[in-house]
C-alpha cells in the first residue's frame, strides 16, 4: 500500500477504544468493514483521461463505515481506497449541543498527460532547470521517438480538522485548518522569441505548491437571529519561483516566472434577525480581504540570439502586490400580507490593487521593449453595487407568480470599458394546480449599457465582449409530471441569447445563443425495482466579426477589401457551434432481501466547429476560408453493472464489471507531429502530446466482501 | 513519479493525534456499572404511545425512523412522529388517508413548501446553518427540507446527514462507495447534470468535490448561493496559485472566472466555456495575429495553399505562447503579453 499516512492508523485507534467501548453506558457501535480487488485493464496511448481523476490501478480495495451512537455521544468514521491515489478518511462526531469535530484526509490525482502525451526533449524534468542540447539549428534533438517521458499531472493532498464548541449555549467557537499540498509536474508552454513566428515549446514545469488555511469563528445562534464574526487566512507557498529553460530560438536559457506565494487574510461578519414585523428576516454580511504577495524582480531575460540578455531596468527591484477587496450585502425577505413575499437585496463590492506600479525601460531595439518604448503596469480596481427585488403572490394554493428587478451598476479604472449599468428583468409562474403536474416557466431579459473610452490605436482591437451592450434573453419551461405512484416524467427546456449591440467598430463577439432541453423518465418503486433514463441534448452557437490584416484609415470595419488580390485586410466573421448529446439508462433490481443489482449506461457525444465567411467582394487564394468540423468531437461510453448478494445478516458480496470508451477528435491535435518545422529551424515549435492521444478502452472488474457488525 | 513528503505532513499528523486523543478521551469508557435505576418514564426515551398507533399501519417507516439520529433512543431531543406529522390519534380514529383529520403528510403536494419547511425549523431554525435559509433562491423556489433530506433513512457511506435519492445511479465507473451530493442535487438541476457528464469537469461525479464545496443549499447572501463573497474569491480558495496579486493582470480573470470557464463541465479542456483560439478572439481583434483567421487549413495536415500547421491554432492555440494568460510576474514585454 502506498501513501498511507499516520492518520487512518490513529483513528482505527480512536475506533478500537469506542469498540471496546462497546454497548456500555448506551453507546453502540454499528458498521462494516470491507475487502476487495479492483482489476483494470486500460488500452489507450495516454491513459490520463481514463484516469484523470480516479486511481484505477489494479489492486486491493479496503473500507470501512464505523457508526457509535450514545446518550451523548456520535462517532463516525469513514474511509474508502486505503493506501490508494484517491484514498479519502473522514472522522467526525462530538457530544450533542456540546462540541463536535472532524479530521479528514482527502487525496485526488489528477492525472493530465502521460505515455504518447507527455514527451518533451528537456532533461530535468520535476526540476526548475530544464535544458537540452542546442546548436545552430536550434533545439538538436528532433526525434520525438526519443524524447524523454514524463508524468504530466499532480497528487493533491488535502489533510484538516474542524473543532467546534458551544458547551449547550448559544454561543460557539469553531475552528477550521487544512493543509494542501500539490505535487507533480504541469505542462506549460513558452513562445520562443518575441513573434507568434518563432515558435514555442511545451515546458513541463514542477508543481510543489502547498496551501495552509485557517479560520476561526465566533458567534451567537438563537431562534431570532445569530451573528458570527470569522476570521480566515491562507497561505499558499510555491517552492519553485522561477523556471529555466532552453530556448532553441534565441539559443539560450530562458525564464518563466512561475506562481508567486500569496497570502489571504480575511475578516467576515454576517448575521441575521429574524422574527421582525411582517415575518421578515434581515439577513446581512461584510468581508474585508487582502492578497498579498512580494516578487523579486528578473534583472535580465534572454533577449536575442545567441544567448543575449537585456537588462529589464525595473523601476523597482521589487513587486509588493497588495488587493483589497470588500463586500457588504443587505437582504430583508418579508410576507408583508398574506399570499404575498418580498425580498429586497443590496450588494456592494470593491477591488482596490495598491500594488506597486513598475515600469519597464529596456534599451532602445530591445525585443523586451513594448511597441518600441518602455511597459508600464497597469492597476486594475473596481466597484460595485447591485440593488434588487422580487416580489411573489401566491393568488391561490396551485398558482404562484414572481416578479423581479436587478440593476448593476459598475465602475472600473480602465483605459476601455469604464462603467456599465445591467438591468435584468424577470417573471416567473408555478403551477401545481394538477396534483400530478407541476409546472414552471420564466422569462428573463437584460439590458446592459457600457460606456467605452476609446484611447489610443490599441484598444480598439481589444474589447471585452463580457462588457459589451448586450441584450439578453431567457426563457426556462419546466414541466414534472408523476401519472402514478412510482411513475414520473420531467421535462426542462431552456433558450438563452445575447445581442451584443453597439456602434464599436470591431465588434468580437456580435452574438450567443443556448438552446437546451433535458427529459428524464423514473420507473418503478426504488425498493424492489427502479429505472431511470434521461436525455438531454445541449446547442450552443457563438457568433463574431473581426477585421484581419492593416485597420482601414477610416476605422471602419466594413471598409472594402484591402491589400492584394488576394486580399489581405477584410472584415470576416465565425461562427461556433458546440453541441452535447447524452443518454443516460439506470436501473437498480432488489429480486428478493439478498440481492441487488445495479445497471448504468450512459451514450455521451460532444460535437464543434466553426465556420468561417470572409466580406462581400473579398478575393481569397482558393479554397478561400475552410470550416472546421472538429473541434472536441468526443464519444463516450460507459456501462456498469454491479451485484450484491447479502449471504447472512453480517456477510455481504459485492462484484462488478465496467467499461468505457472514449473517442476524441480535435483539429487542433489530429494527426499529431509534435514538431511544428520551420524555416530557419530555430523557429521550430514543439509539443509534449498534450491531448493528443486521449483514446481509450476500458475494462474493469471488481470485488469486494464486506463485514457488518452491530 | 514518486510522491514528495513534506516534514509537515508529519506536523499536521502530530497535530490532529493529539485532536484524536481528545476525542478518543471523550468516547466513554467501560465503567462499572451502577445499580439500575427507578424507571423515569419522564426521562427515559421510548418509543412514544403514539407511534404504536402509527406503527398499526406504517411500520416500516417508524422502524426506520428509529434508526435515526433523530429517532434513535437515548436522544432526547429527538422528535416522535407527531411532532412532525400531527395528531396521529384522530387520523386512526378517521381511517387513515393522505391528509385526513389534518395528518401532515411531507409527500403531499396540496401543503406549500413554506409550511412543509416550518416543521423543521421548529427546531432548527436557530441553526446557523440555516441562517441564510429566507435569503437563498431554494425558499424562492418552493424547494423544502424533505425535497433534499430524509428522516427516514440512515445516512449513506460516508455521510453523516440522509439525502434523499430515490433514482438509481448513472454515472460512469467511480472509485468511490459514497453516496454523493450531487445525485440529489441534479434531480432538479438536470442541466449541472449534463454538464457534469461532459468531458472536461471538476471533479464532482467522482466524489472528489461535493456542490456543498461550493454552494450553500440552505442559503446564502451570494448569487447562485455561492459560498464565498464573489466567483474569484471562492475559486481561488482551491486554485491559490491563481490568486496573484499579479504585476501584469488580465481583467476578464479578475473579475471573473467564468467569463471564459464553465465550472461544472465543458466540451473544451480546462473547463473553457469557448473553444481557443476563438474564445481569445472574442475580446482581442485586428492589430497583427488576434485578428487572424484560425480555419481549418492550419491544422497538423496542412490544406494548400498553407504549407505548415498553424501554432496558433494546434495543440492549445494562443495558449502555445501566451501561457500565463492569468496573470504574470514576468518583466517587461514577456510579462505584459503573459508570454512568461
Amino acid at each position: 500500500m502506498r501513501n498511507l499516512n499516520v492518520l487512518p492508523a490513529l483513528g482505527l485507534l480512536v475506533i478500537a477504544g469506542a469498540v471496546g467501548a462497546a454497548d456500555v453506558g448506551g453507546f453502540g457501535i454499528t458498521g462494516n468493514v470491507g475487502l476487495g480487488y479492483q482489476y483494470s485493464n486500460i488500452n489507450a496511448n495516454d491513459p490520463s483521461k481514463a484516469t484523470e481523476y480516479r486511481d484505477l490501478s489494479s489492486g486491493v480495495l479496503g473500507t470501512f463505515d464505523i457508526k457509535g451512537r450514545g446518550t451523548d455521544y456520535y462517532l463516525n468514521a469513514f474511509g474508502e481506497n486505503l493506501g490508494r491515489d484517491d484514498q479519502y478518511i473522514d472522522f467526525n462526531g462530538g457530544k450533542y449541543g456540546d462540541f463536535k469535530y472532524r479530521v479528514y484526509n482527502n487525496d485526488l490525482r489528477h492525472n493530465i498527460a502521460s505515455g504518447s502525451g507527455a514527451l518533451t526533449p528537456y532533461f530535468g524534468v520535476g526540476t526548475v532547470n530544464l535544458n537540452t542540447p542546442i546548436n545552430a539549428t536550434g533545439i538538436i534533438n528532433k526525434s520525438p521517438g526519443t524524447w524523454n517521458a514524463f508524468d504530466a499531472g499532480y497528487k493533491r493532498q488535502d489533510i484538516g480538522a474542524m473543532f467546534e464548541v458551544s458547551a449547550k449555549s448559544p454561543f460557539y467557537l469553531r475552528f477550521d485548518g487544512n493543509q494542501v499540498n500539490r505535487n507533480g509536474v504541469k505542462d506549460l508552454a513558452g513562445a520562443q522569441g518575441s513573434s507568434p513566428g518563432q515558435g514555442f515549446i511545451d515546458l513541463p514545469a514542477p508543481i510543489n505548491y502547498r496551501t495552509n488555511n485557517y479560520s476561526l469563528e465566533a458567534g451567537y445562534q438563537a431562534k431570532n437571529g445569530h451573528v458570527a464574526l470569522t476570521a480566515m487566512r491562507s497561505q499558499f507557498t510555491n517552492n519553485d519561483q522561477v523556471l529555466n529553460w532552453t530556448n532553441g530560438f534565441f539559443r539560450g536559457t530562458d525564464t518563466t516566472v512561475l506562481a508567486p506565494n500569496n497570502d489571504v487574510s480575511k475578516v467576515s461578519l454576517n448575521g441575521n434577525l429574524r422574527q421582525l414585523p411582517g415575518n421578515s428576516v434581515l439577513a446581512g454580511r461584510m468581508t474585508y480581504s487582502k492578497t498579498t504577495d512580494n516578487v523579486g524582480m528578473l534583472p535580465n531575460m534572454l533577449a536575442a540570439a545567441v544567448g543575449v540578455t537585456n537588462a529589464t531596468n525595473a523601476s523597482s527591484g521589487g513587486f509588493a502586490g497588495e488587493i483589497v477587496n470588500k463586500t457588504m450585502s443587505l437582504s430583508l425577505n418579508s410576507q408583508p400580507m398574506r399570499a404575498v413575499d418580498t425580498k429586497v437585496y443590496w450588494n456592494w463590492s470593491r477591488k482596490d490593487n495598491n500594488s506597486t506600479q513598475m515600469t519597464f525601460t529596456p534599451v532602445a531595439g530591445s525585443t523586451l521593449q513594448c511597441g518600441g518604448g518602455p511597459c508600464t503596469t497597469e492597476l486594475f480596481n473596481y466597484k460595485k453595487y447591485n440593488l434588487g427585488a422580487d416580489v411573489g403572490y401566491r393568488f391561490n394554493p396551485e398558482n404562484r407568480v414572481v416578479a423581479g428587478f436587478d440593476y448593476l451598476d459598475a465602475d472600473r479604472e480602465r483605459i476601455d470599458f469604464i462603467h456599465n449599468i445591467d438591468r435584468k428583468y424577470s417573471l416567473e409562474w408555478k403551477n401545481s394546480a394538477f396534483e400530478t403536474l407541476d409546472t414552471k416557466a420564466k422569462y428573463q431579459y437584460l439590458t446592459r449599457s457600457s460606456n467605452f473610452v476609446q484611447t489610443g490605436n490599441f484598444d480598439q482591437f481589444q474589447r471585452r465582449f463580457d462588457l459589451q451592450n448586450v441584450n439578453q434573453n431567457l426563457a426556462k419551461l419546466a414541466f414534472d409530471w408523476t401519472p402514478r405512484q412510482h411513475l414520473d416524467y420531467g421535462l426542462e427546456i431552456l433558450y438563452k441569447d445575447n445581442d451584443y449591440t453597439g456602434d464599436r467598430q470591431f465588434l468580437q463577439r456580435t452574438k450567443d445563443k443556448r438552446e437546451e432541453i433535458y427529459g428524464s423518465i423514473g420507473f418503478g418503486d426504488p425498493k424492489s425495482f427502479r429505472m431511470l433514463m434521461f436525455v438531454d441534448a445541449e446547442l450552443i452557437q457563438y457568433e463574431s466579426l473581426h477585421r484581419v490584416g492593416a485597420v482601414p484609415a477610416s476605422g471602419d470595419p466594413n471598409a472594402a477589401p484591402a491589400g492584394g488580390p488576394p486580399n489581405t485586410s477584410y472584415t470576416w466573421s465565425a461562427k461556433n457551434r458546440d453541441h452535447a448529446y447524452q443518454v443516460g439508462l439506470g436501473a437498480d433490481w432488489l429480486p428478493n432481501e439478498r440481492w441487488i443489482v445495479k445497471s448504468s449506461a450512459i451514450w455521451a457525444k460532444t460535437n464543434g466547429s466553426a465556420d468561417f465567411a470572409a466580406q462581400a467582394g473579398t478575393i481569397l487564394q482558393s479554397p478561400g476560408l475552410v470550416g472546421i468540423q472538429n473541434f472536441d468531437n468526443s464519444y463516450k461510453t460507459s456501462f456498469n453493472l454491479k451485484g450484491t448478494y447479502k449471504y447472512t445478516k453480517n456477510w455481504d458480496l459485492s462484484a462488478g464489471y465496467a467499461y468505457e470508451r472514449y473517442r476524441i477528435s480535435d483539429i487542433g491535435t489530429d494527426n499529431y507531429g509534435y514538431i511544428v518545422a520551420s524555416t530557419p529551424t530555430t523557429q521550430n515549435s514543439y509539443a509534449s502530446g498534450l491531448n493528443a492521444f486521449n483514446n481509450y478502452t476500458m475494462n474493469i472488474l471488481y470485488m469486494m466482501v464486506n463485514y457488518k457488525f452491530d | 513519479m514518486p510522491v514528495k513528503r513534506f516534514r509537515s505532513v508529519g506536523a499536521v499528523n502530530l497535530v490532529l493525534a493529539i485532536l484524536l486523543s481528545i476525542v478518543g478521551a471523550q468516547v466513554p469508557a467501560a465503567e462499572t456499572p451502577a445499580p439500575a435505576p427507578t424507571p423515569a418514564p419522564t426521562t427515559a426515551r421510548s418509543v412514544a404511545p403514539e407511534a404504536e398507533i402509527c406503527k398499526g399501519c406504517h411500520e416500516k417507516y417508524v422502524e426506520s425512523y428509529l434508526t435515526t439520529k433523530h429517532g434513535q433512543q437515548g436522544n432526547l431531543k429527538g422528535p416522535d412522529c407527531q411532532t412532525c406529522h400531527a395528531n396521529a390519534l384522530e387520523h386512526a380514529k378517521a381511517g387513515g388517508g393522505r391528509g385526513v383529520a389534518g395528518i401532515f403528510g411531507f409527500n403531499n403536494k396540496k401543503i406549500p413548501a413554506e409550511q412543509k419547511a416550518a416543521v423543521c425549523m421548529s427546531c432548527h431554525g436557530g441553526n446557523r446553518h440555516l441562517a441564510f435559509w429566507a435569503s437563498g433562491r431554494h425558499v424562492k423556489n418552493d424547494v423544502s427540507c424533505n425535497n433534499c433530506h430524509t428522516l427516514h433513512t440512515v445516512p449513506g457511506p460516508g455521510a453523516t446527514i440522509a439525502l434523499t435519492k430515490k433514482n438509481p445511479t448513472i454515472s460512469p465507473y467511480e472509485t468511490t462507495s459514497r453516496q454523493l451530493q450531487y445525485e440529489t442535487c441534479t434531480s432538479c438541476h438536470k442541466q449541472i447534470r449534463a454538464q457534469l457528464l461532459k468531458p472536461s469537469h471538476h471533479p464532482i461525479i467522482e466524489g472528489r468535490i461535493a456542490c456543498s464545496d461550493c454552494h450553500n443549499p440552505h442559503g446564502a447572501l451570494s448569487h447562485a448561493m455561492v459560498k464565498s463573497e464573489s466567483v474569484n474569491a471562492l475559486c481561488t480558495s482551491c486554485h491559490t496559485e491563481k490568486r496573484g496579486p499579479f504585476m501584469w493582470e488580465h481583467p476578464p480573470v479578475e473579475e471573473n472566472c467564468l467569463t471564459c470557464h464553465n465550472s461544472h463541465g465543458s466540451n473544451h479542456n480546462r473547463l473553457l466555456a469557448e473553444k481557443a483560439p476563438n474564445v481569445c478572439q472574442d475580446c482581442h481583434d485586428a492589430a497583427q495575429h488576434p485578428g487572424t483567421v484560425y480555419d481549418a487549413k492550419g491544422g497538423w495536415v496542412p490544406i494548400a495553399p498553407t504549407t505548415a500547421p498553424n501554432t496558433r491554432l494546434i495543440a492549445r492555440g494562443c495558449v502555445n505562447c501566451h501561457n500565463n494568460l492569468h496573470g504574470s510576474n514576468a518583466p517587461a514585454m514577456r510579462g505584459k503579453f503573459f508570454l512568461r
